[in-house]
């Protein structure tokens, strides 16, 4: 027997280690002499057979890597678990100044797009066997075109129940439409789980994810100027910066919007998973955020099952730079990142910034008591990767034309095939022409070397560029750079 | 017990890979999402969530009777 290259020893006191396998998902306590022991594999029968079990050693002949890479690569090829992101319109009432997606076809789904997704869905999800169906309803803001929410999920409903297929679905939202009767429908369709994004408190918020059309062209960043161009292509940049400052039009908060919408929503049953976009200066101020949420009591599980849960992400903006050596990678990861006027992307963060500031949350969930959800929760081996990497995954164009990633909505250079091609075979569509294809973290000598590569399975393919921009983090899970911390708080969530 | 001192087992590996078998759908974070910000956004189980109990909420100052 050999002791496992995804054995991590942590020192916990003076005493005492922690030893965390990232394959097995094992975590025990011992001793400093335990531990010697361990290493010199000067163990006793029970304890050599126990820590086997636990996957601490593997069989001296093989590579453990060799069997992860074999595991991984049949997930890519797992028929029975299906997924789509449904853009069911690229249209929205927002202007986040970093916003990635193109909005070039400004289109709502149309009926006729909706019943041939219809049709393909009926093909997808009959040619081989499926378990299971998730989807994720995506936009632009999906909640603008709810006539094609209403019709396809029905009809997946419908399908599922009576080819006995677990039928799951989530919308991710800005959150700003959700009044009254959006959440009756969204409900009532079975529709209960939901992400909503916040950019922090709600005087950041109302600055970097406004509704553009409540801000005059001054008050605007470039950024979001260019973002009203999408909004409006009929406007020039020469007419924008000729034209005279308006009258200040803002006549409502949308963070308040947000938060008012949230708490309909979750009172009806909703569970909302609230992103909150982070820089290096709104991280701090987070604590406030979650405070006023607290207070609101919306942390905690209602009579009709609705909660929030609220979590960080750190910005990327890649939609304003303009720099196209780091346009995939993301400007929080750009080395030329001041060439940017927008403060929050000026203060946006590396990957690894953001690991070592996100305590500050992790922090404050300890002193609520509530359980810190995120990787350090399952930190074991799935083999599961992302749409991007997967044969049986797809992301929805509003024109009906199919992509890998939601990070690729309204690129046509991204497009693998359409729901109107009458000669598609759901079972043989792959992805013939993505980069995404090219990685594969085993055959990357950084992954392939990594001590978390059996918990990341080489992060977002879309943010690393396919395995090429690595250096600049974006593509990386915070977990890389917070292993050690990550492996003390399973330790102490365990046992509390 | 040893004499060098026990083995505590924290979290059992093998339980973990035992109820994966039986997973029908994506977990809900990070790592069956393969690092996708989009998959990683849905809720986390209903069942980790604490239930509202009057300990839980912090006390709200009521203002004093005239």
């Amino acid at each position: 027997m050999k002791l496992s290259k995804y054995n991590k020893f942590v020192k916990h006191n003076n005493n005492d280690y922690l030893l965390f396998n990232s394959i097995s998902g094992s975590l025990i306590k011992v001793s400093n002499q335990i531990k010697k022991d361990i290493e010199t594999k000067n163990l006793s029968e029970d304890n050599f057979k126990k820590l086997k079990e636990l996957g601490f050693f593997k069989k001296e002949e093989g590579d453990e890597r060799a069997t992860l890479r074999k595991k991984y690569e049949a997930k890519t090829l797992n028929h029975l678990n299906k997924y789509m992101f449904i853009t069911v319109t690229d249209r929205c009432n927002l202007g986040c100044h970093y916003c990635f997606e193109e909005k070039n076809q400004w289109i709502n789904m149309s009926d006729e797009t909706v019943d041939a997704l219809i049709e393909f869905s009926k093909k997808f999800l009959s040619a081989t066997k499926t378990d299971s169906f998730g989807i994720g309803w995506y936009g632009g803001e999906p909640t603008i075109n709810m006539k094609a929410i209403k019709k396809l999920s029905s009809f997946y409903k419908d399908f599922c129940e009576k080819n006995d297929i677990h039928f799951s679905q989530m919308i991710i939202s800005n959150g700003t439409t959700f009044n009254e009767s959006v959440c009756e429908t969204l409900i009532n369709l079975g529709i209960k789980k939901a992400q909503i994004t916040v950019d922090g408190i709600k005087e950041d918020h109302d600055k970097s994810r406004p509704y553009l059309k409540d801000l005059t062209l001054d008050q605007m960043s470039p950024a979001q100027r260019s973002q009203a161009q999408k909004l409006n292509p009929s406007l020039s940049l020469n007419v924008i910066n000729n034209e005279k400052p308006k009258e200040n039009l803002i006549t409502k908060s949308c963070f308040d919007e947000i938060i008012k919408g949230i708490e309909k929503y979750v009172q009806k049953g909703g569970e909302v998973s609230l992103r909150m976009n982070v820089n290096s200066k709104t991280i701090e101020k987070t604590t406030q955020l979650l405070d006023d949420l607290h207070k609101r009591k919306l942390f905690y599980r209602n009579e009709n099952g609705g909660f929030l849960y609220a979590y960080a992400q750190p910005i990327y903006d890649i939609g304003s730079c303009g720099n196209n050596n780091y346009e995939s990678s993301g400007c929080g990861s750009c080395p030329s990142k001041t060439t940017t006027e927008d403060p929050v992307t000026v203060n946006s963060m590396k990957v690894s910034e953001f690991a070592e500031k996100v305590h500050i949350i992790k922090d404050w969930y300890k002193s609520k008591g509530i359980k810190w959800f995120d990787h350090s929760n399952e930190m074991h081996f799935t083999g599961d990767t992302c749409t991007a990497n997967k044969k049986y995954e797809y992301v929805v164009n509003p024109d009906g034309t199919l992509t890998k990633c939601t990070h690729d909505v309204g690129k046509p250079e991204k497009v693998i095939g359409s729901v109107f091609d009458d000669n598609v075979n759901p079972d043989d569509m792959n992805i013939p022409n993505t980069s995404y294809d090219r990685f594969n973290p085993f055959d990357d000598k950084e992954c392939f070397g990594c001590e978390v590569l059996p918990i990341c399975m080489g992060g977002c393919k879309s943010n690393n560029n396919a395995g090429e921009a690595k250096e600049y983090e974006a593509g990386c899970s915070t977990i890389k750079y917070s292993y050690e911390e990550d492996i003390i708080r399973l330790y102490e969530s365990s046992k509390s | 017990m040893s004499e060098k001192g026990d083995i505590e087992v924290v979290v059992n590996g093998k339980e973990i890979q035992e109820k994966l078998k039986n997973r029908k759908t994506y977990g809900t974070k990070l790592v069956d999402s393969g690092g996708c910000p989009a998959l990683a956004a849905e809720p986390p189980p209903k069942e980790d969530q604490p239930i509202e109990k009057p300990e839980n909420l912090e006390k709200t100052e009521l203002p004093e009777s005239e």
